[in-house]
């Protein structure tokens, strides 16, 4: 099981990232955007987002 | 499981959460946003949640929680019934026997129980049915679907369901409802 995150806030993507992994849901700066695109989502192509500050 | 915090992008968050929930279907939608602006369209998206901030970190883990078990049982399509304003309910499309209209209210019959949607009209209802398990639901009268699943056998006047229960149909529609059962039952 995989998450993709969609936010510029760094606080909450700290926090959904330490809840996820917990339940060892798969998580990383790879599924962290920044913007809305689809790229690096389940299979599209594509790289994944911009990383957080 | 995929997480759009609409603050991100406002203008633009209802459409590309719209584009990821039809294009990834099996995946489960968590929307954050600093206002209930957008809870109509979470629920329209069906989202797992929808988060207002401020929350705290057990709210966000009731909500990873909540999308687990929607995605677990992912195998088994559900559909989201209103009950009542502001509760709703999911439930399973396979455990459906019957839905039928009655005045206002449409009445979403289960093996385990009868839920009134408040919202959703019958045509809609059908939609999403005829979506998430193709030719399973017909309508075999005015103000009925029918799972076709819990029918036992198509009788000239009457559906008998498994359970014994019976819905009336018109004689002259009898020919196209027993052809739709017997090609479901072969299908299946």
């Amino acid at each position: 099981m995989k998450a993709s995150i969609f936010t510029r806030d760094g606080k909450l993507a700290g926090m959904l990232v330490s809840v996820l992994c917990s339940r060892g849901i798969e998580t990383g700066p790879q599924y962290v955007h920044s913007g809305y695109s689809l790229d690096g989502i389940d299979g599209k192509s594509g790289g994944g987002g911009t990383l957080l500050s | 499981m995929i997480f759009i915090d609409i603050e991100l992008d406002a203008p633009h968050a209802a459409g590309f959460a719209r584009t990821l929930a039809t294009s990834l279907r099996e995946s489960q939608l968590i929307l954050i946003a600093d206002s209930p602006r957008y809870a109509v369209e979470a629920f329209r998206l069906d989202a797992a949640s929808y988060l207002v901030r401020p929350f705290d970190r057990g709210m966000l883990e009731k909500a990873v929680d909540r999308a687990i078990v929607r995605l677990r049982a992912a195998g088994r399509p559900a559909i989201a019934v209103q009950v009542e304003k502001g509760r709703v309910e999911r439930v399973y499309v396979d455990d459906i026997t019957f839905i039928e209209s009655v005045g206002y209210r449409r009445l979403v019959h289960t093996g385990s129980g009868v839920y009134e949607e408040m919202k959703m009209i019958l045509s809609a209802f059908m939609d999403k049915l005829e979506r998430l398990r193709p030719g399973q639901f017909i309508t075999p009268y005015r103000g009925y679907i029918v799972n076709l699943k819990a029918v036992r056998e198509v009788e000239n006047d009457r559906i008998v369901l498994n359970d014994g229960s019976f819905i009336l149909i018109k004689r002259s529609d009898h020919a196209r409802i027993a052809g739709l059962f017997s090609r479901w039952k072969s299908l299946s």
